[in-house]
C-alpha cells in the first residue's frame, strides 16, 4: 500500500514540474513580445528598433540608406534614447535625422518640427551625435549614422 | 722486570706516539684554516661572478629595450600616448570640441592644430583616424576673405590629392575623416589633432 502512494505522489509530482516548467518556458517570451520584434542588426529599446551603421557617409545619403531599410535617419522623442545612443555611439560620431534649412526651425525626417528638448551646438544645417551630445554640421563629412523605427 | 722494563718501554713508546700523533692532530687545524679561506675564496668569486653576470645581463636587456624603441619608429622622441611621423609628434584628442577649443587645447599641450606641408603627412593623419571620428586641423578661412589659410599664415595651395570639399565662407574651418578634406563652420564640435615637432 505505502509504495503504491509513494509511487503515485511521485508520478503527480513530476508532471506537475513538467507542466510547470512548459509554462514559464511558453509564457517567457509573452512578457516581453518587444525583445522579438526588431530583427537582425537592430536593437530594440524602449518602443524603437535603432540601426547603428559600420559604414561612413554624407547626411543625404545616410538618409537615403534608412529610407531603403524602411525607416528614418534616427528621430529621438525621450531623454531615454538621447542616453542610450550618446552611450553606444561613444567616440564616433553618427549622423541622426534632424536637419533645417537657413533661418528656420530644427525639423524631424518625417517633416515633424523639433521642440527643442536637446541643446544642438553649432551653426550647420544636419545634426550628429556622439557621447558629448548633439551638434550640427554642414552636411558634407562622411560619418556613421543611425537610422530607427517603431517596434510595433 | 725486563719485560716489565719493556712492557714500560713499549708503554713509553706508545707515549710518544699518542704525543705524535696529538702534535698531527694539533696540525689540522692548520689546514683547516687553509681549506676554510680557500673555500671562502671560491665562493666569494663565484657570488662576485653571479652577480656580474647579472648586472651584465641587465645592462644587456637596457639596450635591447633602446634598440626595439628604436625599431619601433623611433617613438621615444614623443612623448608617452603621442604617434611619431617624419620628425613631428601626433596626438588624437578624444573630446569634440570647436576649432578654437581644440587650438587651445593643443596649445596647453605645446601643440597646434595640424599644418601639412606633404601628401605622406595628411595620409599619415587620415590613416591614424577610426571611420566616423572628423577632426579639426590647422586650415581656416579669414572673415573677409575665401583664401584658406595655415594656422602658421602660409596660404593652402590646392594640390592633386588635396582639395577642400565644401563651401569657402568667411567663418570655415577644416575637418578630415579617413577619406577627405572637409569645409565646416567653426563653431560645430569635432574632435581635434594637435601637432609638433620632435623635442
Amino acid at each position: 500500500m505505502g509504495r503504491k502512494w509513494m509511487a503515485f505522489t511521485l508520478i503527480i509530482f513530476s508532471t506537475v514540474l513538467v507542466v510547470f516548467i512548459i509554462i514559464v518556458c511558453t509564457t517567457k517570451p509573452f512578457k516581453n513580445p518587444q525583445t522579438i520584434k526588431c530583427s537582425g542588426k537592430w536593437i530594440g529599446v524602449g518602443y524603437k528598433c535603432f540601426y547603428f551603421s559600420d559604414d561612413t557617409r554624407n547626411w543625404t545619403a545616410s538618409k537615403t540608406f534608412c529610407r531603403s531599410q524602411g525607416s528614418e535617419l534616427a528621430q529621438i522623442d525621450i531623454p531615454e534614447d538621447l542616453e542610450f545612443l550618446k552611450k553606444h555611439t561613444g567616440m564616433i560620431m553618427h549622423w541622426i535625422g534632424l536637419s533645417r534649412n537657413q533661418g528656420e526651425s530644427w525639423k524631424w525626417t518625417n517633416d515633424t518640427t523639433f521642440n527643442d528638448w536637446f541643446e544642438i551646438s553649432g551653426n550647420g544645417f544636419f545634426a550628429f551625435l556622439n557621447a558629448d551630445g548633439v551638434s550640427s554640421s554642414r552636411g558634407f563629412v562622411d560619418m556613421k549614422w543611425i537610422c530607427s523605427k517603431p517596434r510595433f | 722486570m725486563e719485560a716489565e722494563d719493556g712492557y714500560m718501554v713499549l708503554m713509553g713508546k706508545t707515549h710518544v706516539k699518542s704525543q705524535q700523533r696529538s702534535k698531527d692532530f694539533a696540525l689540522y687545524p692548520f689546514y683547516y684554516c687553509i681549506l676554510l679561506v680557500v673555500g671562502c675564496i671560491g665562493i666569494l668569486t663565484f657570488v662576485m661572478t653571479v652577480i656580474g653576470l647579472n648586472f651584465s645581463n641587465k645592462k644587456m636587456d637596457f639596450s635591447k629595450n633602446i634598440n626595439i624603441n628604436s625599431l619601433a619608429g623611433d617613438n621615444y622622441m614623443c612623448q608617452n600616448d603621442w604617434l611619431l611621423n617624419q620628425r613631428k609628434c601626433y596626438k588624437f584628442l578624444t573630446s569634440s570640441r570647436t576649432w578654437n577649443e581644440s587650438q587651445r587645447d593643443c596649445m596647453k599641450l605645446q601643440a597646434h592644430l595640424p599644418v601639412i606641408h606633404t601628401l605622406r603627412e595628411l595620409e599619415f593623419i587620415q590613416k591614424s583616424l577610426k571611420p566616423g571620428q572628423p577632426s579639426w586641423i590647422g586650415l581656416y578661412i579669414v572673415p573677409p576673405g575665401k583664401q584658406w589659410i595655415w594656422i602658421n599664415e602660409h596660404p593652402f595651395v590646392k594640390q592633386k590629392d588635396f582639395s577642400i570639399i565644401g563651401p569657402t565662407d568667411s567663418m570655415s574651418c577644416a575637418v578630415t575623416t579617413r577619406n577627405q578634406v572637409n569645409s565646416e563652420d567653426c563653431d560645430s564640435k569635432f574632435y581635434g589633432i594637435c601637432q609638433r615637432d620632435i623635442v
